[in-house]
């Protein structure tokens, strides 16, 4: 077993690396900072002191190295903008969104698998054709967009909820609702599909032939099994709501990591974009091998490979 | 069962009411809910020289003038009175009744301190390049040597000339100073929530007419529906950057305000006038003038929210505006004629380029504009793009031979002119007679004697044009009813030093 975790954590080692050297690359062939952040008509010699200010007119290799060797120290640079720290930047920002992200993952778990085992065991009945077309419509809708409609329904229109910040429970409810969609309608229909998967086992006919009631064989029984991939993907959700977390941040002016990316983003503020994509890496890296552990901990067949 | 479910809705339906009593500010609290969120408060750094950040830090740290767009001139706020000793000498005679809100006293060398700050920083040399000396007479005065007649020293002042406490800002530092600014303000910040929001309160010693509201509260909503909805909701009383599409509901909603300001900023289509024919040629220029119809384009996609330029390139806000200069009036027929005359009777073809999502309505104004072009046979092929890389090659002088442009500079013709100077930046235009024009102005310090030249210059730049005239484009704050007193002002400026609430 610690064998295979430490085997799983090596492995994310170069991942990390790759994306940062795409990210680096990548930022840097879309055009210069100064051009944005500077106005058109500054100086040159503004334009040439921002970019030394910054680094910004070595070399990209010695840029990467420079980046690196202070990376690892712990110092990812100044926010072109904020004239901060990025790290602190990003970071003050961070449990925010993580407490977004959480909300929605346990909304998108708890109502999402309730949704999908209410859809197995009711199969090819009415309540199942209703929650799986929730769910197609909750996969098609954008963020966005619902988070808009929820903005007007409840703010304007019925006027219960605030429409932007956070602060209060209130003010957690329509982001984390927005955000929650996906997951929920994505876990209603894979819970579904792999709960009846299990049902449709021989050694669930065994169960029922033994006498055993219905309700034991459903839940005592097939959805233990059946947990066993839902649990991978609710992993992988984790990083997945990351960055959808970014366009509903924008939306209701959530101060979280996702909004500060996506100005940093438009304003080519190079190092807050960099750090934002490490740790959204990191996280979707970690999400990603702890649902590989914990199918370990679960399915005693996979820990023996 | 019944019973659990029963209390559940109760429960919801309380908490949802206790909701309800939340949203509504306070009586003497303001909320103003922009776009951006500001990076710092403090105004001396050039990254912290956008509107949003003024818009707070000029109500903490104040400035030596301020700029009545009325009157075109700079008018007393810090200092008292101001002359041009000679020339090149600039005599500030400081009022003596100010201290900062830390106690230290607002006086002739806290105006060098402050001063300083601004002149080490080369974004502001378009303000400070002329600057050679900053010198203390007395306690009250202070004198600015400059190495040549500026005539814009007024404007610049009071533009960014904040005036900050010396001791608490060189202990400070100006990183530190951008998160706790102190200033001789009517309001102080009391706190600063990045990411949601800049709260101040009223400074009840300030030297001046007493805020007649208690606190103001900056947020920053990037969404435009969402800064709408929390108009409406009475979340917030007064919203910036509303985009024109957003307009006739704000106007509509009962207890709503829609304010629309003109812009300061000129839309054009830039012409290079210096790579050859058939665009070097004067008649081709002005037959693009004539061959594009302004009003049409305000009308039709900018529902009505705009002003024609008058054939120059400011508008009517900037000092030196040329009054009796007409606007170029859509004659199609006059751009077949002239084009014709320059020896282009079946018209030519031609790269245009712009940015899509820059500036209202920018992709549709670009392609509107270029089947007007069509029209006289100009075949224009447009091509837009994402901002920064559109300017980017607007900087590296990549950009096509026509490109779609806002500008918007401090309210003197100098700095709109100026670009244009032959060799200048990224200036693709060379008028001798122009150039003389535009160095001489930039030499008078006489106001009216200066307003002569400039109307000069200006009907050069009428009649030998380095750009399609366009408009500008108006500029939109919703308000709730109940805030009184507050101004808009061209350029995002909000000012709301007289504001009070109903």
């Amino acid at each position: 077993m610690l064998q295979f975790i430490v085997r799983r954590v090596l492995q994310t080692i170069p991942v990390v690396i790759g994306i940062t050297l795409l990210t680096f690359g990548l930022l840097r062939l879309t055009g210069d900072p100064a051009a944005v952040l500077l106005p058109l008509d500054a100086p040159e010699e503004a334009r040439i002191q921002f970019r030394a200010e910054h680094g910004l007119d070595r070399p990209v290799i010695v840029q990467y190295g420079l980046f690196v060797s202070r990376a690892v120290q712990g110092d990812f640079g100044r926010s072109l903008r904020y004239h901060e720290p990025v790290i602190q930047l990003y970071m003050g920002r961070f449990m925010a969104t993580f407490q977004l992200v959480v909300v929605a993952l346990t909304l998108g778990v708890l109502i999402g698998v309730i949704l999908g085992v209410i859809a197995a065991t009711r199969r090819s009945g009415p309540l199942d054709s209703l929650t799986m077309g929730i769910a197609v419509a909750g996969q098609s809708v954008p963020g966005f967009y619902l988070g808009i409609l929820l903005i007007i329904t409840f703010s304007v229109v019925f006027r219960i909820l605030p429409s932007h910040g956070s602060g209060t429970l209130f003010h957690l409810i329509m982001p984390a609702v927005t955000l929650a969609l996906y997951p929920i309608a994505l876990l209603a229909r894979f819970s579904r599909s792999c709960l009846l998967e299990v049902l449709s086992r021989d050694y669930i006919r065994t169960a029922r032939a033994k006498g055993l009631s219905s309700r034991t064989v459903i839940y005592k029984h097939a959805l233990k099994n059946s947990l066993i991939p839902i649990i991978t993907v609710i992993a992988l959700q984790l990083g997945s709501l990351f960055s959808t977390a970014v366009a509903v941040e924008s939306v209701f002016a959530w101060p979280g990591a996702g909004r500060l990316t996506l100005e940093a983003v438009f304003t080519r503020d190079f190092p807050v974009v960099q750090v934002s994509v490490i740790i959204t890496a990191l996280v979707f890296v970690g999400a990603n091998l702890v649902g590989d552990l914990m199918y370990g901990v679960v399915d005693p067949r996979v820990r023996f490979e | 069962m019944r019973t659990s479910i029963c209390l559940v809705i109760a429960i919801a339906l309380i908490v949802s009411a206790a909701g309800c009593a939340r949203t509504g500010p306070a009586a003497g609290t303001l909320t103003i809910a922009e776009g951006l969120e500001p990076t710092t408060l403090n105004p001396l750094v050039g990254i912290g020289d956008t509107q949003p950040v003024r818009n707070i830090a000029h109500l903490i740290t104040e400035t030596l003038m301020y700029w009545d767009w009325d009157d075109k001139a700079a008018k007393p706020l810090l200092a008292e009175s101001w002359q041009f000793d000679d020339e090149t000498t600039f005599r500030i005679t400081l009022r003596t009744d100010v201290s900062f809100t830390n106690g230290e006293p607002m006086n002739a060398t806290a105006v060098k301190f402050s001063l300083e700050q601004l002149w080490a920083d080369d974004k502001f040399l378009v303000i400070t390049n002329s600057w050679e000396e900053i010198v203390i007479e007395d306690s009250h005065t202070v004198i600015i040597r400059t190495s040549r007649p500026d005539p814009i020293l007024e404007l610049g002042l009071a533009a960014k000339g904040n005036i900050v406490p010396p001791e608490y800002y060189a202990a400070r530092g100006k990183d530190e100073f951008g998160i706790a600014p102190v200033g001789t303000g009517p309001y102080t910040l009391k706190e600063w929530l990045k990411g949601d929001r800049v709260v101040l309160t009223a400074n009840d010693d300030y030297w001046g007419d007493k805020p007649k509201i208690a606190e103001v509260v900056f947020k920053s909503i990037p969404e435009e529906a969402t800064r709408l909805a929390a108009l409406e909701n009475n979340e917030v009383d007064i919203i910036g950057q509303v985009p024109i599409q957003l307009g006739q509901r704000i106007d509509d909603a009962s207890s709503l305000e829609l304010v629309t300001v003109p812009g300061n900023r000129m839309m054009s289509v830039r012409l290079n006038r210096i790579g050859g024919k058939p665009l070097s040629d004067p008649r081709v220029a002005q037959a693009l003038n004539y061959a594009v119809d302004k009003q049409k384009l305000i009308d039709d996609i900018l529902m009505g929210y705009g002003k024609p330029l008058q054939g120059q390139p400011v508008s009517a806000d900037y000092f030196g505006f040329n009054p009796e200069l007409p606007a170029y009036p859509y004659d199609p027929d006059r751009a077949r004629e002239l084009m014709a005359a320059a020896g282009y009777p079946d018209g030519f073809d031609i790269d245009f380029e712009g940015p899509a999502g820059r500036y209202p309505y920018d992709r549709e104004l670009a392609e509107a504009i270029t089947a007007q072009l069509g029209l006289v046979g100009v075949n224009a092929r447009l091509t837009t793009m994402e901002v920064g890389a559109f300017f980017g090659r607007i900087l590296d002088g990549q950009v096509a031979d026509i490109y779609y442009l806002g500008d918007a500079t401090m309210p003197d013709g100098q700095f709109a002119l100026d670009v244009f100077r032959t060799g200048t930046g990224f200036s693709r235009y060379a008028n001798a007679e122009y150039d003389r024009l535009v160095v001489e102005a930039a030499g008078i310090v006489d106001h009216d004697r200066r307003l002569a030249v400039l109307h000069q210059a200006m009907e050069t730049a009428n009649v030998d044009p380095m750009m399609i005239y366009l408009f500008t484009i108006d500029e939109f704050y919703g308000a709730n009813e109940r805030v009184q007193g507050w101004r808009a002002l061209p350029g995002g400026e909000i000012d709301i030093r007289g504001a009070s609430i109903r």
